[in-house]
């Protein structure tokens, strides 16, 4: 595709990676989604997976490997990881979380999530702290 | 593939492409896109000239897509890959411009029907008739015509604007909303209306702008 208008190519590709999206057969579903979870724009997310920027539509535009659990889910991801050149473990990890995400029915952002968990730790070992300094003499 | 997709694509790699759709190979789909999104896109300029662009190329993409997730509704026996995209892209735009069609004659009788003449006072109301017969019309309009976000976007340049256009379309009608929104509720009742109305009359103006742009004729 050497005539090809790499501009207009590269619009088109954007164009069909936003409509793609909005279905959950497609990457762009899985990125989409991480995108939202942890605030992250394009450039954030190709930082991530250290990939270039101009590859994420291509990326977003493969076949969302079925769940982690599938046994097909190792081969796939490997399979999208060397056609794109990223570490197959980080593909993986942010199909995971966002697995882990979509999964949460209360649907809140990773960040928080994290946060939320590290909080609520501190916080019942605070209390623990606090009970047991009450009980002393 | 040849490049110049005015010659007969390659029939080996368009079954190619089938089967390994078919067997859920996961980076078909992109090679896919990435083949025949640019041609197909091309493929439709020259079809349909006068579309708008957006609806060509959305054509185009979809094609892509709905093949990509559902190969087998694509039978090599019956004609080549790149007919079949060709078909199902033109479709897509054929029924988008009916669409455009069916808008805007709706958009027009609401008009005609309606006995007013678009944002324009008839004389015989007074001001606050006239503004809320106005009012009402331009929420119908929106609504009927402002459907998408991007064409909400496209009348409403800033976030505030689309804020005060999405009031609009929710049928808010009490200043105190707009005036919370525009932050001045410490000013007087009647500056705050004033300021309000000013808002709304500015957005209109947009919204007049981008309705009066006609859709483009049938293309065959």
């Amino acid at each position: 595709m050497s005539d090809n208008d790499p501009a207009e190519q590269a619009h088109l590709l954007s164009l069909a990676a936003a409509r793609a999206s909005r279905q959950p057969f497609f990457m762009a579903s899985a990125l989409e989604a991480f995108r939202q979870a942890t605030d992250t724009d394009e450039a954030g997310l190709a930082t991530r997976l250290e990939i270039e920027t101009s590859k994420l539509s291509r990326l977003a535009l493969c076949r969302r490997p079925t769940p982690a659990e599938s046994q097909s889910f190792g081969r796939e991801v490997q399979a999208i990881a060397e056609k794109f050149g990223i570490a197959p473990a980080k593909l993986a990890n942010l199909l995971r979380q966002v697995a882990s995400y979509e999964a949460d029915k209360t649907a809140r952002p990773i960040g928080l999530m994290a946060a939320r968990d590290y909080s609520e730790d501190e916080a019942e070992s605070e209390t623990t702290e606090s009970s047991n300094e009450t009980q002393e003499p | 593939m040849a490049s110049n997709f005015t010659t007969r694509p390659n029939r080996n790699r368009e079954l190619s492409f089938h089967q390994r759709l078919l067997a859920g190979d996961p980076v078909a789909p992109s090679e896919l896109a990435e083949e025949y999104l640019y041609h197909l896109s091309n493929h439709l300029k020259l079809k349909f000239p006068k579309a708008d662009s957006a609806i060509r190329d959305e054509a185009a993409a979809d094609a892509c897509l709905k093949y990509a997730s559902q190969p087998e509704s694509y039978n090599p026996a019956q004609r080549s890959l790149w007919g079949y995209l060709k078909m199902s892209a033109e479709g897509d735009v054929r029924n988008a411009q009916a669409k455009q069609r069916r808008d805007q004659f709706r958009f027009e009788r609401l008009v005609k029907f309606e006995g007013v003449e678009l944002f324009t006072a008839d004389g015989n109301n007074t001001i606050e008739e006239d503004f809320l017969m106005q009012e009402e019309l331009t929420e119908r309009i929106i609504n009927l015509k402002a459907k998408t976000r991007s064409e909400a976007e496209a009348i409403a340049e800033t976030a505030l604007d689309q804020t005060l256009l999405h009031l609009l379309q929710a049928g808010v009608r009490r200043t105190e909303e707009y005036a919370r929104i525009l932050q001045i509720t410490q000013l007087r009742p009647a500056e705050q209306k004033r300021i309000v109305k000013n808002h709304k009359d500015r957005l209109r103006v947009r919204l007049k702008r981008h309705l009066s742009r006609k859709p483009p004729p049938p293309e065959k």
